[in-house]
């Protein structure tokens, strides 16, 4: 079973979509088109050939910048890095427990992957939602990141090896 | 200058309405100017704290250093890629 995986259009049926979190769900029927008109995010959907939305992922651009107690101090430093959010990531119930929220992360991560290596990105950041969310992010070889254990990091150079 | 065509119902109480007319009576300014620039200033807050964080100076180093030598993959993420159940399009 093969999945097809695109940028979400109005085209796609997400009006059953069902992940077992209301907020995941909202936010695809409700803001995700908006967001991504905008430009500020780009959602991706799976489904299998039918246009029935089976999981989703939203990317967007993210900054990480360096707190400098003066300018002197970070003179000749980054000051900032660029790289991207995995702002959400959701599977239908359906789909629960087969294994395939390893796949969805991969489709996911290879977005970004593409990303950097046409327009730059060191990173992939998310925010884990819960502990379950942390340790599945964990298992994936995300980091957490240092007084902020529930914001883990992948670097994009990882994934170069696995790009097309 | 910004165009503004757009209106912008807002309910406040009695207690709300009187302190933003003294407020901006004592800056000389409308109502209407205090309430959009505090929105404005409030709205940028949110609109940067999705797409930014700021770290201490050493947890940024320590970061910059392990982007610069990423280890192998998880083996849990290498096999999702290696044998994908999905095409991108």
């Amino acid at each position: 079973m093969e999945f097809i995986c695109e940028v979400f259009t109005p085209t796609h049926d997400a009006s059953g979509f069902d992940s077992g979190q209301a907020a995941l769900d909202t936010w695809l029927r409700q803001a995700a088109r908006d967001s991504d008109a905008r430009n500020l995010t780009r959602t991706y959907i799976w489904h299998q050939g039918d246009r029935v939305v089976l999981a989703y992922y939203t990317l967007m651009p993210y900054v990480i910048e360096r707190q400098t107690l003066s300018r002197k101090q970070g003179r000749g430093l980054p000051e900032r890095i660029a790289g991207y959010l995995l702002a959400r990531l959701a599977l239908h119930r359906r789909l629960h427990g087969h294994g395939l929220g390893s796949h969805v992360l991969a489709s996911a991560l290879t977005r970004a992957a593409l990303g950097a290596r046409d327009l730059g990105g060191r990173f992939v950041i998310v925010d884990a939602l819960d502990d379950n969310a942390a340790a599945f992010y964990r298992h994936h070889g995300f980091d957490p990141i240092p007084g902020h254990p529930q914001r883990l990091i992948l670097p994009t150079a990882a994934l170069d090896p696995y790009l097309p | 200058m910004e165009r503004k065509e757009k209106v912008l119902n807002v309910r406040v109480s009695d207690r709300q309405r009187a302190a933003y007319e003294r407020a901006a009576a004592v800056e000389g300014t409308t109502v209407s100017a205090l309430v959009t620039t505090a929105a404005d200033a409030r709205a940028e807050e949110i609109l940067r704290s999705v797409s930014t964080m700021t770290m201490a100076s050493d947890v940024f180093d320590e970061l910059l250093a392990g982007l610069d030598r990423p280890g192998p993959l998880a083996p849990s993420l290498d096999k999702a890629l290696s044998g994908p159940r999905f095409k991108n399009r």
